[in-house]
């Protein structure tokens, strides 16, 4: 249950911006991990470590899909609410004049 | 007749340990900043998810609840990649131990097969010898044997260590490389620190419990848990400095390298503005102190970061730092700053300690020193000399039982080679010292005030733990905030509404006054002289050093200042001369 709706048209872009950022945040992650120096470690440990990095990459890359994906469905939703805005306005439109 | 040598056998070449400490640093370094990084980004999903100023309904409400819960389980993540971050650090910092620990049992090696052959050498030229000589050679070849048997054993003790650091290494990688363990709360916690964590006693348990649980423990549990729990060890008294210095140290990286980089990209708190400048004074701080080498010789003590708490007392912070080591030095002395002291005077109270470490070490009896800047309670704000802004004495009661806590946990951590140990408190930080040494068994052997404005609890030296002989103090004729102690019938404190207790240097107080007069000393009573104490070659640090290094018996002494009926106190250090650069009497180290 809810107070209502509430929809301010900034919501879409600014949303979209910063989990946009946030993608971009997990992609240089990405990058820094497959990157990361491990020619200093004991043979022992070489394979591991490269299996912990890999692990991680793959974290942030689920990161990174999931941002890009809230940047992409609320980039809908605002399409949504304005094609649904547009929608009523053209219908209220439509009422022509023997209502009211 | 035949007589038998017993040659002991060659030592087999031991292998180095493998990895490169500067090149595991660096993926610690690479570890770290990704660990900040993701940190930054679950704070921000989390604000992400709280979007109801421009968007409400059920929609917001669905989106706002998986967003949220989205946020929530990367938020163990950033902390998880921080702690293997720091196992791959403890585990650099170890290789480096190990790798200089094989240089020197390589080194043993040599001088052995050196020895040995020379033995040989010396078996097969003796022909018919005299039984001295046999007895020489037979003691040569048992005194080879024993030595076999000491680096037998160090190279067995270094591979068990090797293999144990390797060991720890990889479970860091394996205890959290799948995403469940990446978002569990002890991701990247190795199951010895689990186990260790679980036995460590309460700080309430005593110095002597944490002490006695740390001794416990083997190396690589220990290794394990400055990994996993440095905010724990930090400042965990009774744990040995070398200890609380790793694990401090991890923190003040972690700070460093996650406030500076939210504060590049624009993202640092209002909040977390003033515990990046903390971490930043102790960063310079810990520098002046590790760069450190007496001027004139090749001494260099080395800094050890005993105390590092950014937050505390509402962001003013906590922080001590010492030069040289705290946990074998003959000689350790504890500084106690005065009033408005926070962590950005770190630097300049640990430039202060390596004064007084050069001076103690130079006038010294050649025993090893350890000088530390003590800043562990929260200083007034005040002013000493504004009306209506003296301190009360509350935040020096409170500092007296910090202060006191702190020996008492450098005291447990070598219980088994007890330091001589000196506090010094200058200004409000010898009302501080007052307050430990009258109210809480300050454990040191000698208490010195300098510059002080009172004694707080204490009406006489033989109030103090230390009792009267070893109380010293040290007082330029000029300095104002030592005008305000009380002297003869005169309470400052109640008629005046300043000072704060008696005046060390005076007779009624009977502490051992010493010369600390300044060549650049004012004409009359003024502030600068409160701070020139520490200077370089004046006969106060002298005297602190010949404290320090525990000749308080043969400081140069000053007459103490009295009141006589008749008129004002009486100083008698005014009319004095004072001296600098005086073999003796105000040298303190050599000319840079």
């Amino acid at each position: 249950m809810t107070d209502g709706v509430t929809y301010n048209p900034v919501m879409p872009g600014e949303l979209d911006r910063r989990w946009s950022s946030q993608a971009a945040q997990m992609s240089a992650l990405m990058k820094s991990l497959s990157s990361a120096p491990i020619g200093g470690l004991p043979s022992v440990a070489v394979g591991p470590a490269r299996t912990f990095l890999a692990s991680w990459e793959k974290i942030a890359l689920q990161a990174k899909t999931s941002s890009e994906v809230y940047a992409d469905e609320l980039r809908e939703t605002g399409v949504s609410y304005e094609n649904l805005d547009a929608e009523v306005a053209r219908r209220m439109a439509a009422l022509g004049g023997g209502a009211g | 007749m035949t007589t038998t040598i017993n040659i002991p056998a060659v030592i087999d070449p031991v292998d180095r340990p493998e990895g490169d400490p500067a090149g595991s640093e660096s993926l610690a370094t690479s570890l770290l900043s990704g660990a900040v990084r993701l940190t930054e980004f679950s704070e921000e999903a989390l604000l992400l998810a709280e979007s109801k100023w421009y968007w409400a309904g059920k929609a917001a409400e669905a989106y706002g609840d998986h967003a949220k819960n989205f946020a929530q389980r990367h938020q163990p993540m950033g902390e998880t990649l921080k702690r293997v971050a720091r196992g791959v650090d403890v585990f650099a910092d170890q290789l480096r131990t190990l790798q200089s620990d094989h240089t020197t049992i390589s080194s043993d090696i040599t001088s052995y097969h050196r020895e040995r052959a020379d033995l040989i050498t010396d078996v097969n030229l003796a022909g018919e010898v005299a039984e001295a000589e046999i007895a020489a050679l037979q003691e040569r070849a048992r005194a080879l044997t024993n030595r076999r048997a000491g680096i037998t054993t160090d190279i067995t003790d270094l591979q068990r260590r090797v293999t144990e650091n390797e060991q720890f290494l990889v479970q860091l990688f394996t205890g959290a490389d799948t995403a469940a363990e990446a978002s569990s709360p002890t991701g990247g916690i190795s199951a010895l620190a689990l186990g260790a964590i679980g036995r460590k006693p309460s700080a309430a348990d005593g110095p002597k419990a944490m002490n006695a649980w740390w001794n416990s423990l083997t190396e690589a549990e220990r290794d394990a848990l400055i990994a996993a729990y440095p905010d724990q060890l930090g400042s965990a008294d009774g744990l040995p400095a070398s200890a609380r210095d790793a694990a401090n140290r991890l923190r003040l990286d972690a700070d460093l390298a996650e406030l500076e980089m939210k504060e590049r990209d624009g993202t640092l708190l209002p909040e977390e503005k003033q515990r990046l400048a903390n971490a930043r004074a102790t960063r310079t701080a810990l520098e002046h102190a590790d760069g450190y080498v007496v001027p004139g010789t090749d001494d260099r003590p080395g800094g050890q970061l005993w105390l590092y708490d950014p937050d505390a007392f509402g962001g003013d912070g906590r922080v001590a730092i010492a030069v040289g080591d705290l946990d074998t030095a003959d000689d350790v002395s504890v500084q106690v700053p005065g009033i408005r002291t926070e962590m950005d005077d770190a630097p300049g109270g640990v430039d202060e300690a390596t004064r007084l470490y050069e001076s103690a070490r130079f006038n010294g009896d050649g025993s090893s020193v350890a000088t530390m800047f003590w800043l562990g309670y929260d200083t007034p704000a005040g002013d000493l000399l504004e009306w209506g802004e003296v301190p009360s004495e509350d935040r020096a009661a409170d500092g007296g039982a910090r202060l006191a806590a702190a020996v008492d946990g450098l005291r447990a951590s070598r219980a088994h080679d007890p330091a001589h140990m000196t506090a010094i408190g200058h200004s409000y930080g010898s009302t501080t010292t007052s307050y430990a040494a009258t109210d809480h068994g300050l454990a040191v052997d000698d208490i010195a005030l300098i510059g002080s404005p009172g004694t707080g609890p204490a009406d006489h030296a033989s109030d103090f733990s230390v009792g009267a002989d070893h109380v010293y103090d040290g007082r330029n004729s000029r300095d104002f905030v030592a005008f305000l102690g009380d002297e003869g019938w005169v309470r400052k404190d109640q008629f005046f509404d300043t000072g704060l207790g008696m005046d060390p240097s005076s007779e009624d107080f009977g502490a051992h006054r010493f010369q600390a007069e300044s060549p650049q000393r004012g004409w009359g009573p003024n502030f600068d002289d409160h701070s020139r104490y520490y200077d370089r070659d004046s006969e106060s640090l002298y005297n602190l050093g010949r404290i320090v290094d525990g000749h308080g018996d043969d400081t140069n002494s000053a007459s103490q200042s009295y009141d006589p009926w008749w008129g004002d106190p009486i100083d008698p250090e005014w009319d004095r001369d004072p001296t600098s650069q005086v073999p003796g009497q105000s040298q303190t180290g050599l000319a840079p």
